[in-house]
C-alpha cells in the first residue's frame, strides 16, 4: 500500500467494484487448463460413486469415525498418517512452487477450477467478452432477464450439485442421493449441502480473483519459495518495449518500436485482471492465458512467439537456469524422505489396535481362595477388511492366568472385552507388578498388539520402597 | 493501466480496506478452524458427548445432537474463536501509524 501509488490507490479503494470479464483464449496452455479442470472436476463429482469391495471407495465416514481410501481404512488412531499426508502435500506444493512457480494456482486450485467452470457456464449463456460487457450495460429487457435467469439457474444447479458431491465424501453417496430424491435428508446433511453449495456459488460466481488477491495465504507467501530460477509468467520488456500500435507493413525497428503491439489482449484474457507487462505481480496465478493470447497475436502479425512466456528471471537475462539448487534439493530431499517413510510406515502398519482401561472401581479383588484378580477393559480394534478371532494373553506368561475366551471382532469394528487376570494365592507375593496384555490374531501368525499396564495386589510392607513409574 | 482497458476493462476490482480485513480474517480463521476441528475430533469421539447427554436413555438427546451435528457445531465454534482472535488482531494493529499510511 506504500508503493508510491498511494494517491491513485486512495481513489480506487473506494470506487465501486467493477467486474472482470476475462476474454476467452485458445492455445496450448488453455487446453492444458481445460484438461486439468475436467479431470479434477471429474474426480470430485465421480469419486463418491466409485465402489471398492462392496463399499464406497473414498468415504470419510465421520459418524463412524473411519476413513476409507480404497483398500485402506484409517482410524482416529491413525491420525498420524493424516497429518503426515498433509505435510507431504504442503512439501509438494513448496517443491513445485520452487521449480515451476504457481502452477497450483493456475491449473489445480479449486478456486481456479470452479471459477473456470462458472465462467464457462456464463460464456455459454451470455456469450463472449464483448457480448457480456454489452449485456451488463444493456437495459433490463426480456432478453437480459432471460439470459441472466438462465445463467443463475445453471450456476445454482451446479453449486447445489457441488454441495451434494462434497457431502457425499462424508455420508455414503447412495444413501444421500436417495435421501435427496425421497426428501428425507437429515438436517445436518441438508445444512452442509446448502452451505458448501452457497460457498461455491459465491466464490466461483462472484468473488473469483478476489479470493486469490485478498484471501489466499499461499498467494502471499509463495514469493518466499521463488528465486531467479523459478518459472514465472513473464513479459520480455527488452524485446517488447517501446510498445505501440503500428501498421503491419511497418518495420518496428525503423519506427523505434519493440515487438509489443499494445493490443491489450493479454490484459483482457487475465482472470485476475492484471497487466503482465508491468512485471511479476502477486495477483498473477500463472495460468498462462496471456502467453496463449500473446503467441496468437504474434503469429498474426508475423513476429516470433514468446514475448510473454513461462521463463525464469535468469532466462530473461539471457543466462542459464539452474535446476539443481539448494532450495530445490532441500525441498526435494525432504519430500522424497518423508514420502518413502510414509509408504514404508503404511505398509508396516498392523491392522490391529488395542487400548486398555483399568476397572475404575476396584484396583484389585481378593477371591475367596486367596487369589488376586485385576479386571481390565480391553478395546480391540480390527482395522482389517475381514473378521478375526483374537486371543488374549499376558507377558510374562506363567504367573498370570487370563480368564477371557477368544473373541471375534468384525471387520472395521471395535469390541470392548472385559479381561480378568488372576494370580494364584501362592504367587501373589512374587508376581511382577508390570505386565503386558496382548491380543493375538488367531489366524494370522505374528499379528499381535500389546499394551503395558500394572497389576495391583493388596498393599504389603515391602512395596513401600517401590517406585511408581 | 492502459486507458482503453481501464475504461472498459478495469483490472483493479479493488476492495475497501475494511472488506479486505474482513475477508482475510474470515478466510484465515476458516483454515484455522478446519485444523482445530481435525485435531480436536481426532481425540474426541462425539458419541461420548451424546452418551453423556442421554445419560443411559437412548434417544433422549435432541434431534440435532448427532455426531455430524457435534462436528458441525465444533467447527463453527472453532471458527468463531478464530474470528474473534483475527478481529482483535486487526483492531490492535490498527495503530496511528497504520492510519497515517492509509491516508
Amino acid at each position: 500500500m506504500n508503493d508510491g501509488t498511494a494517491g491513485a490507490e486512495a481513489v480506487s479503494l473506494y470506487e465501486s467494484h467493477r467486474k472482470v470479464y476475462p476474454r476467452e483464449v485458445a492455445g496450448r496452455f488453455a487446453r492444458l487448463r481445460t484438461l486439468a479442470a475436467f479431470g479434477l472436476l471429474g474426480i470430485f463429482y465421480g469419486l463418491p460413486w466409485l465402489q471398492w469391495n462392496g463399499r464406497q471407495a473414498v468415504l470419510f465416514d465421520l459418524p463412524a469415525r473411519k476413513f476409507h481410501l480404497f483398500g485402506l481404512t484409517l482410524w482416529p488412531q491413525d491420525f498420524l498418517y493424516l497429518s503426515w499426508l498433509l505435510i507431504l502435500a504442503a512439501l509438494t506444493l513448496f517443491f513445485v512452487t520452487a521449480v515451476a512457480g504457481r502452477v497450483w494456482c493456475g491449473y489445480a486450485c479449486p478456486q481456479t477450477v470452479w471459477t473456470e467452470a462458472f465462467l464457462g457456464l456464463e460464456r455459454l449463456v451470455e456469450g463472449d467478452r464483448p457480448q457480456r460487457l454489452k449485456l451488463d450495460k444493456a437495459p433490463w429487457t426480456g432478453d437480459w432477464l432471460a439470459r441472466k435467469s438462465l445463467k443463475q439457474f445453471l450456476w445454482i444447479s451446479f453449486a447445489a450439485l457441488t454441495g451434494f458431491s462434497f457431502v457425499a465424501f462424508f455420508t455414503p453417496a447412495r444413501e444421500l442421493a436417495s435421501g435427496v430424491v425421497n426428501l428425507q435428508l437429515g438436517g445436518w446433511e441438508t445444512f452442509w449441502i446448502l452451505f458448501y453449495g452457497f460457498a461455491t456459488y459465491g466464490n466461483a460466481g462472484f468473488l473469483r480473483e478476489q479470493v486469490c488477491k485478498y484471501m489466499c495465504p499461499y498467494a502471499r507467501f509463495q514469493s518466499a519459495m521463488f528465486d531467479h530460477d523459478t518459472l514465472i509468467v513473464s513479459y520480455d520488456p527488452g524485446r517488447g518495449e517501446p510498445r505501440g500500435a503500428r501498421k503491419r507493413s511497418v518495420d518496428p525497428k525503423a519506427v523505434g518500436l519493440g515487438d509489443c503491439v499494445d493490443c491489450t489482449i493479454c490484459v483482457q484474457v487475465c482472470p485476475t485482471g492484471i497487466d503482465i507487462r508491468k512485471g511479476l505481480q502477486y495477483e498473477c496465478i500463472a495460468c498462462a492465458a496471456c502467453v496463449d493470447a500473446c503467441d496468437d497475436v504474434m503469429a498474426r502479425v508475423g513476429y516470433q512467439p514468446g514475448l510473454i512466456s513461462y521463463a525464469t528471471e535468469r532466462e530473461l537475462r539471457g543466462e542459464k537456469t539452474h535446476y539443481f539448487r539448494p532450495r530445490v534439493l532441500v525441498y526435494g530431499g525432504l519430500l522424497l524422505a518423508l514420502g518413502i517413510g510414509f509408504v514404508i510406515s503404511l505398509s508396516l502398519r498392523q491392522p490391529i489396535g488395542l487400548d486398555i482401561l483399568r476397572d475404575r472401581n476396584a484396583l484389585y479383588r481378593v477371591l475367596p481362595d486367596g487369589a488376586v484378580e485385576n479386571v481390565y477393559s480391553l478395546r480391540i480394534l480390527n482395522k482389517d477388511d475381514r473378521a478375526h478371532r483374537y486371543v488374549i494373553e499376558t507377558q510374562p506368561v506363567g504367573v498370570f492366568q487370563v480368564d477371557a475366551d477368544p473373541v471375534l471382532v468384525n471387520a472395521g469394528e471395535v469390541l470392548a472385552v472385559p479381561a480378568r487376570i488372576r494370580v494364584a494365592p501362592g504367587d501373589v507375593d512374587d508376581a511382577p507388578r508390570d505386565l503386558r496384555i496382548s491380543v493375538r490374531v488367531a489366524d494370522t501368525p505374528g499379528l499381535v498388539a500389546s499394551h503395558a499396564t500394572r497389576f495391583f495386589v493388596p498393599k504389603q510392607e515391602d512395596d513401600d520402597d517401590e517406585d511408581e513409574d | 493501466m492502459d486507458p482503453r482497458t481501464e475504461d472498459e476493462y478495469p483490472a483493479a476490482r479493488r476492495w475497501p480496506p475494511q472488506l479486505r480485513v474482513a475477508a482475510a480474517v474470515g478466510w484465515s480463521s476458516f483454515l484455522a478452524a478446519c485444523l482445530g476441528t481435525m485435531l480436536a475430533f481426532a481425540a474426541l469421539d462425539p458419541q461420548v458427548i451424546i452418551d453423556g447427554v442421554e445419560g443411559g436413555e437412548p434417544g433422549a438427546a435432541p434431534w440435532w445432537l448427532t455426531p455430524t451435528g457435534i462436528y458441525t457445531l465444533g467447527f463453527f465454534l472453532f471458527w468463531l474463536i478464530a474470528v474473534a482472535a483475527g478481529v482483535l488482531t486487526a483492531l490492535l494493529t490498527r495503530g496511528p501509524q497504520a492510519d497515517g499510511d492509509e491516508h
